[in-house]
């Protein structure tokens, strides 16, 4: 048998409604570090999207968004990785349930965030404490830009056909849409 | 489609020919979502309590979720690949290796009707053919005997022979009993207690007269082609004779008749329906039903899945056993959060032995928390459990809640 | 009318009026440095430093001879700007006049311009989060006027001029003393820069990276990668179609 932490549902009624309150108070309860990796990860989505595409229209009003919202939470994002991925490899209920299309997001992600720092690495205050992170980027530098660029595009493209995270979060919505109710 | 092959599935010689669009082509569009929409969690796994017992993948639902996805990704865009012949027929294994408890439901974040989702998913291998072949016994024996047991039709009300049970028209209440009571002798207490306590309460009720299966045995087998049938005696019969509420034993018909049959007549039901926990214990509030002294033993309450979890009847049972012993005790994993016995949605007959094994750690968790007898309100939750108890050589005595009700009746 | 500079590295002196010009019109602050063994000074370019002098000591052992070279190291001013294309906001801007401009308040500090630009021109601020550089004095320019640092220059090393006229001039140096051209005509970086330089030795030996004619790959790549976006969006928009078929079949 195997031995499983007993989980204490606080309320339900079923059929169940399937709602947007309901979804993240489940997904607390559930697992706050989940809940905060797929938050900073819209929020690192949006706004890198916002820069690239609409940076033309928008201008210096973006240097906030990317410096704060883009820059300081993808530095969150990238200290709390880690741990979400080990997570989920070392636990067996979710390494069981995981596909190709998910070790393939993990590993896009890993070339976001390394390229990611690379990028920032010509800000002083960090490349001064940790001077070896610099260099070992340094020669990443020149085309960390590019690459971190195409790969968020080339996320959207296969985590959406085939299909992957993206489709999984269209799905929810639409389930919320219709309370998992209508048949 | 003609692809019906009842052999078991230890059988070499069954051959299926498979395409995308049969299986799991009965998805709908709610169906389909949540093979996406499921964001791989793994809160299902590990509280499956068929998963927790055997170990096997394809008894846990994510994973099943997970071998379903790729059906259905084939049939809307055909660029990607099916799971092989062998997945497919451990998909469909793993699909009737669980006991339709709903408790990944209530663990799941998004709150995703699985429960649907199985019993769709179960149609589907109907359809192709692949349900386990006690399964399909249970079905055909239900189309023709009307009941799953595979006993005669005409014996159903022979448990209430030699009983003071009321032969006549156009009482307001009917008791609906259930195939499992009608036919299992040692469960019979559990009638008799019904009997019993409507007596007492000194009821205006009567037996259905030609009682059918509710249905439940075809809607979690699979094959609900002919289910409108059952559906529609039942109620012509009901509603006919002029009754106003039935009362069931049975969860399972319970929540069959409450929650499905209003969906398959397309109308709401001419009747009320409860069951003999919520009835009981009104009886008990309003003192239409008087109890002896309370015996002085620890009793403690499994909550049946059907009637806690996917029906909400939770605390009628509790404060109608309350009024019979001195100590009602909880168990733990109980109410909304209680543990499946095991016995079902048709696991019985697909593992016996896991389903009892199941039904073990419920017995353990009584005895660890001191109690001397298991009452629950649902006869499959009784059998599993009895029989569980005995195998395990507990001390526990395992009652019916009706039963358990009729013994402290005040005779006035 | 498109402006070029000639930087004649054989005729700067290594005075730094430069440097100093170049601050005093763009009022940029002093930088505190510390002793170095090197007389380059600041050591680097940065924020508030848009160009300098780097001095190179070549000593010969066998000759026992010592050889000087005063290179004026800025932003080239580069025809297809490596870092004009990289910019996500269009922060950067080549001018009419051939000047290559950060507009400061459209940076947002993304720092694609500091990786693109093979020279590493673009100086990072870490309080302000903004990237600068030398912009060709493009205000003066604009108005008729050279650029701070060549009017300042004594010995006419840098000398401001309509680009074919510099180019033509580049050459007749070139020839006169034997030396070699980095910017147009032998090498053209980028497609050719605003700075053209002429030395006795090749501008490589002096600290001149060979950057090629075309952008590097990477950066169309990037610019264009938004494209991406097409499939996916049709991607999806088949799906829901496949999806709204099969349910129509259902039903």
């Amino acid at each position: 048998m195997t031995l499983s932490k007993i989980k204490e549902v606080k309320e339900f009624e079923y059929p169940p409604k399937v709602t947007l309150t309901g979804v993240l108070k489940g997904l607390w309860q559930t697992s706050k570090l989940d809940l905060l990796f797929h938050s900073l990860m819209a929020i690192l989505l949006i706004t890198g999207l916002a820069i690239d595409l609409l940076g033309g229209f928008l201008g210096g009003a973006l240097a906030p968004i990317r410096q704060i919202l883009h820059g300081y939470l993808g530095a969150v994002f990238t200290i709390i990785y880690p741990f979400y991925l080990i997570k989920i490899l070392v636990t067996r209920k979710t390494r069981m349930l995981m596909t190709g299309i998910n070790y393939l997001d993990f590993l896009l992600y890993t070339v976001l965030i390394v390229t990611g720092v690379a990028v920032a690495s010509a800000n002083q205050i960090w490349v001064d404490t940790l001077p070896w992170l610099t260099d070992a980027l340094s020669g990443l530098r020149q085309y960390a830009p590019a690459i971190h660029t195409v790969t968020t595009y080339v996320w959207l493209l296969v985590s959406t056909l085939l299909p992957g995270g993206f489709l999984h979060g269209i799905a929810t919505a639409y389930l919320i849409s219709i309370k998992g109710e209508r048949d | 489609m003609e692809l019906r092959q009842h052999t078991s599935y230890r059988s070499k010689e069954s051959v299926i020919k498979l395409s995308a669009q049969d299986f799991l082509g009965n998805f709908t569009k709610k169906q389909v979502s949540w093979m996406y929409a499921c964001s791989k969690c793994g809160e299902c796994v590990d509280e499956c309590p068929v998963y927790q017992q055997t170990s096997d993948n394809y008894t846990a639902p994510g994973f099943k979720i997970k071998k379903m996805r790729p059906i259905i990704t084939k049939s809307l865009i055909s660029f990607t690949s099916m799971p092989s012949e062998r997945e497919i027929k451990n998909l469909a294994k793993g699909l009737y290796e669980c006991t339709l408890c709903g408790r990944c439901v209530s663990v799941c974040p998004y709150q995703y009707d699985l429960v649907d989702l199985w019993e769709k998913a179960r149609e589907s291998a109907v359809k192709i053919g692949l349900e386990p072949a006690p399964i399909r016994e249970m079905m055909d024996t239900t189309f023709t005997d009307k009941n799953f047991l595979k006993r005669p039709h005409e014996h159903r009300t022979r448990w209430a022979r030699r009983l003071d049970v009321p032969e006549k028209e156009g009482a307001e209440t009917l008791y609906f009993v259930g195939c499992v009571l009608s036919y299992t002798p040692s469960l019979r207490p559990a009638a008799t207690g019904v009997t019993a306590i409507l007596n007492a309460a000194k009821e205006d009720w009567a037996l259905l007269g030609d009682e059918w299966c509710c249905g439940v045995p075809l809607k979690f087998g699979g094959d609900t082609e002919r289910l409108r049938d059952f559906v529609t005696h039942n109620v012509d019969l009901i509603e006919a004779s002029g009754a106003r509420r039935v009362v069931f034993s049975c969860p399972g018909c319970y929540r069959m008749f409450k929650q499905e049959y209003p969906k398959i007549l397309g109308r709401p039901l001419k009747f009320s329906t409860v069951h003999i926990a919520e009835l009981a214990s009104e009886y008990i509030k309003t003192g239409k039903l008087s109890l002896k002294e309370k015996l002085d033993e620890r009793i403690a309450y499994h909550d049946p899945c059907e009637l806690s979890r996917l029906l909400g009847v939770i605390d009628e049972p509790r404060s109608a056993l309350a009024e019979t012993s001195t100590a009602l005790l909880e168990l733990p994993e109980n109410k909304i959060n209680t543990h499946c016995c095991g016995g079902g949605g048709l696991y019985k007959g697909v593992d016996t032995e896991n389903s009892l094994e199941i039904a073990t750690r419920r017995i353990r968790q009584a005895e660890t928390i001191g109690s001397e007898t298991l009452v629950s309100a649902c006869p499959s939750c009784i059998m599993n459990l009895y029989q569980s108890a005995r195998r395990a050589k507990s001390s526990i005595t395992v009652l019916d809640f009706a039963d358990a009700i009729a013994r402290q009746i005040k005779e006035v | 009318m498109e402006y070029a500079v000639l930087v004649d590295v054989t005729k700067c002196i290594g005075c730094r009026g430069c440097q100093v010009s170049c601050k005093r019109w763009n009022d940029l602050p002093g930088e505190k440095t510390s002793l170095q063994t090197d007389w380059t000074n600041p050591p680097t370019l940065s924020y508030d430093t848009y160009t300098h002098i780097q001095f190179k000591l070549d000593y010969n052992q066998s000759s026992d001879t010592t050889t000087w070279h005063f290179l004026n190291w800025r932003c080239m001013h580069c025809h297809n700007p490596a870092c004009l294309d990289a910019c996500p906001v269009d922060a950067i801007v080549k001018t009419s006049e051939g000047a290559v401009v950060i507009q400061t308040e459209k940076c947002i500090g993304c720092k694609y311009c500091i990786s693109a630009c093979p020279f590493g021109i673009p100086q990072w601020n870490a309080q302000l989060e903004k990237v600068s550089k030398c912009h060709m004095c493009f205000d003066r320019i604009h108005d008729g006027k050279e650029p701070a640092c060549v009017q300042a220059c004594p010995t006419d090393a840098l000398e401001f001029g309509e680009r074919t006229t510099i180019i033509q001039k580049a050459i007749q140096r070139k020839t006169k003393i034997n030396g070699y051209i980095y910017g147009d005509v032998d090498n053209k970086p980028l497609g050719g820069t605003g700075f053209i330089y002429v030395a006795d030795v090749p501008l490589q030996s002096l600290g001149l990276p060979d950057v090629s004619e075309q952008t590097s790959l990477d950066i169309p790549i990037m610019a264009n990668s938004k494209l991406l976006l097409v499939p996916a969006v049709a991607g999806g928009l088949f799906y829901l179609a496949a999806w709204r078929k099969r349910r129509m079949e259902e039903e």
